[in-house]
Formats: C-alpha cells, structure tokens, sequence
C-alpha cells in the first residue's frame, strides 16, 4: 500500500515535471494576441489543454519577469483592473526555437516509442 | 487539497460572505510574498478569482455565495501553496557556492574534532584525579557547541556571499561552462586513482622511518636527546626518562610489524582487502601502544618535555583515529574500485 502511494507520488511528479515544459509552450503560443489570465485558460480548455488556476497563473508572471511576455494593466467597465499579457519580441523568437524543438522531438519520441511498443 | 481542515481551522465560517472569504484568501497569499511584489500580486490575484466567480454567477443576479467562492478558492489552492509558485526560487547557498561550502565545512570542523579530541586526551592525562564522567560531559558539551557554532558561522558567510554575489558567481560558472566546452580536450584527463595501486616510494620510505626509529629507541636510546652546553663537559642529556624503557617492546613490535607488512606489500605488488585489514589492525595496535605512553607518569627527563610529548601523542592519536574510521569505512561500505574489479577478474 505505502509502495503504492509512492509509486503514485513518483509518477505524478513526471508528469508534472513533462507538463511544466510543454505548458511554457503552451502559453507563448496563445498570447501571441493580447490576453487576460482568466481568457487564457478558457482558451487553453477549449482547445483540450486543461491547466489549474494556481500553475497558470504564476506561470504567466514568471515568464513576464524573464522577458517573454508583456503585462500591462487596464481598467474594465471602470471598476474592475485587470492585466493582459501579450508575448514579447524575445517571448517570439523563444516560441520560434521551442517551436522547432518541440516537432523535432515529437517525430524522435514517436519512433521510440513506436518501437517500445511494437516490440 | 483537504478541505476538511479548512473548514475546521477558520473561525466564523457560517457567517462569512464570498467578499470576506476572497480577502482573507488574497491576505493570506500576500503574506507569504516578498514586500516588493505583493500589492501587484494580490491585485492580479483578486481580479483572476473575481473573473471566476464571474463566469460561475453569470446566470444569476445575485452576488457570487460563499459557497461558490470557496469553490474557486479550492481551485486555486492553498495560500501558501500559490504564493510559493509566484515566490521567485531562493537558495541559501547556491548551486556553484556548494562545492566550495562543503569543502571549508569540512575542513572547518575536522580541525575543531581534531583540537577538542587532543585537548580531551590532554585533560585526562594531566587532571587524573578529577571525575572522569564529569570531564568527558563537559567536554563533550563545548564539543558540540564548537561544531554548531563554527558550522553557522561558516554558513552565515557563505550565504552572505550567495546574498551579495549569487548571480554573477553563475554568470561566471556558465562562462567557464560555456569556455569548457569549447576548449575540452579528451586527451588532458587525469588517470583514475586507483586506491589499491603501490606508492613504492612511500612505502619505502615508510619501512626507512619505521626501521630508524626501532634502531635509534634500541640501540641508542641514551643518545636521543641534546647536549648541554652550560656543562664543561658538553655531554649528551638523554631526552627520555629511564622509564620510558618500559614502552620500547611494544614500540618495537609495532614498527616490526609495519615494516613487515610493508615489505608484504612491496611484494604483492598492490594493495588488496586482506593488507588493508592488517594495515588496520596494526593501526589499532599502534593505538594501544601510544595510549599506554600517553598514560605514564613520566615520558621526558624534563616535565615540559613530558607535556609536550604528550599532547604530540594526543594529536598524532586522533589522527590516527580519524584515519583508521576512514579506512574502516572503505573496507566495510565502500564501493571496491573499477580498478580492483578488473584486477580480479585478470587474475581469475
């Protein structure tokens, strides 16, 4: 049973390490157009990227603070402030890169993965 | 998230409205965040849960319930579980720092075991009448204040260093990585050390030490000392003291021994489990010889000369003692080297 809860501790925290770089991914892709934290994630729903508010969120700041993204606060229906995010010039020749990188190990893990499980 | 706790832990909960519930929340996060970017995260942070609420009251008129709020709070998480997300990564001591740290460290607090231990064996010696128990406690007490206090001081410094210079000391190390790379040549590496491989010469030079002091204690003993030049005669004063007579069979069978395991070795051509086990032994019983000395009453033909030796003795004891653990370690837990493997399996 322990060894149970452990292996399941070790497997979530691979998936969550294998999602953490996808989702940086992810998020520079759709704020190529100007974006607000709560239409991002609908956004990301909608296209079957489900992600918690408390992992998004951060995200977005943090890769504010590394220059990839833009924020700028506006006010909403006069009362209401709210940030959008928009990817940076660096944000777009970072996306350009990961871009690549992400298609070329797509084919490279597909084949091995073909062979691991066609035997 | 356990949301049993939760409800359990805050007070008023029944009478709390989702207004009240969200700034509490937002207060909560903020205080695990640094003064410098909490007003801007608790905005943010209030306004991404209000857009949730939002989107979850959009058919109704009425304000967003608690029960909703509390909803999308679980969502979010536990306070001081998001403000650690939004809290950039803080180290104490970095990843380039550690190496060094770890080094000072320990040497740092091999010189305080080393220090303690010889005035340990010092005080037994020269306090033989006071209580044993009492003396080993207090000592062992200041030992344990030296090493925590050294410890944090080392510490405290290098977390200074990390605080003042963290990131350029990795701007650096990502240079020299960048440099390295370029520069690497396969060719430079140093060989493998080869914990079992023969040093002849200090070998040798070990059996020439062992063989002149088993000479000079036998033959000469009354000729190791210094001569006195306020006596008209200028003769020789002998260093040790007639009784010091009583050590030299078992200084001999000591130095005997080393030498013949030595030579052993010598032979052999290498180092294998069963010399080290020898070496070991033989380290023990070098042990027992030097605590014998160390217990005499009188070691030189003058007390200060006896001190000294003494406290000489003490030092060369932990040395050997710290040695004698490594080794002791190496033979019971270590891993046998690459090389011994392939030596065995050449020899099968």
């Amino acid at each position: 049973m322990v060894q149970d809860d452990t292996q399941e501790t070790t497997q979530d925290k691979i998936l969550l390490e294998l999602r953490r770089g996808v989702l940086l991914l992810a998020v520079l892709s759709q704020l190529q157009e100007r974006q607000y934290g709560y239409s991002l994630k609908q956004s990301l729903n909608e296209k079957g990227l489900e992600i918690n508010e408390g992992t998004l969120y951060p995200l977005m700041r943090r890769l504010e603070t590394q220059g990839l993204l833009t924020s700028d606060w506006q006010v909403v229906d006069d009362v209401r402030p709210r940030r959008y995010y928009q990817i940076s010039a660096e944000g777009a020749s970072a996306l350009a890169s990961l871009t690549q990188e992400w298609r070329g190990l797509v084919a490279v893990l597909e084949r091995l993965l073909e062979n691991k499980t066609g035997g | 998230m356990n949301t049993k706790n939760m409800s359990t832990k805050n007070v008023n909960t029944g009478k709390m409205n989702a207004e009240e519930m969200i700034n509490r929340y937002v207060n909560e996060v903020g205080e695990n965040l640094p003064g410098k970017s909490r007003a801007d995260i608790e905005m943010e942070l209030r306004s991404l849960i209000q857009d949730e609420l939002d989107e979850r009251n959009a058919d109704s008129n009425d304000k967003p319930s608690a029960v909703v709020a509390a909803e999308v709070l679980r969502e979010f998480g536990a306070p001081a579980e998001i403000a650690a997300r939004y809290r950039p990564e803080e180290v104490l001591i970095g990843a380039s720092l550690f190496p060094i740290y770890r080094k000072v460290l320990t040497i740092t607090l091999s010189i305080i075991v080393v220090v303690q231990m010889a005035g340990l064996l010092l005080s037994l010696v020269e306090n033989q009448s006071a209580a044993f128990g009492s003396m080993v406690a207090e000592m062992f007490a200041s030992f344990w204040e030296s090493i925590l206090l050294n410890a944090g001081i080392v510490t405290l410094i290098f977390a200074i260093i990390e605080r003042m210079a963290g990131d350029s000391l990795q701007t650096q190390a990502g240079k020299t990585n960048s440099k390295t790379k370029s520069t690497w040549d396969p060719y430079q590496l140093p060989p493998v050390k080869d914990p079992d491989r023969l040093n002849r010469g200090d070998l040798i030079a070990g059996i020439v030490v062992s063989l002149f002091l088993l000479g000079g204690l036998n033959f000469f003993f009354d000729s190791i000392g210094y001569i006195d030049l306020d006596a008209e005669s200028r003769r020789i004063m002998a260093f040790f003291a007639p009784e010091f007579r009583q050590h030299i069979p078992w200084l001999t069978t000591a130095w005997a021994l080393d030498v013949l395991l030595k030579m052993m070795v010598l032979v052999q051509g290498r180092w294998n489990r069963l010399t080290r086990w020898v070496e070991v032994g033989l380290d023990g019983f070098g042990l027992y010889v030097l605590a014998r000395i160390l217990m005499s009453d009188v070691i030189a033909n003058v007390a200060v000369f006896t001190t000294l030796t003494k406290l000489t003795i003490g030092i060369i004891m932990v040395i050997v003692v710290i040695d004698m653990a490594r080794k002791l370690y190496k033979l019971l837990v270590g891993r046998s080297s690459s090389f011994a493997a392939i030596h065995a399996a050449q020899v099968a």
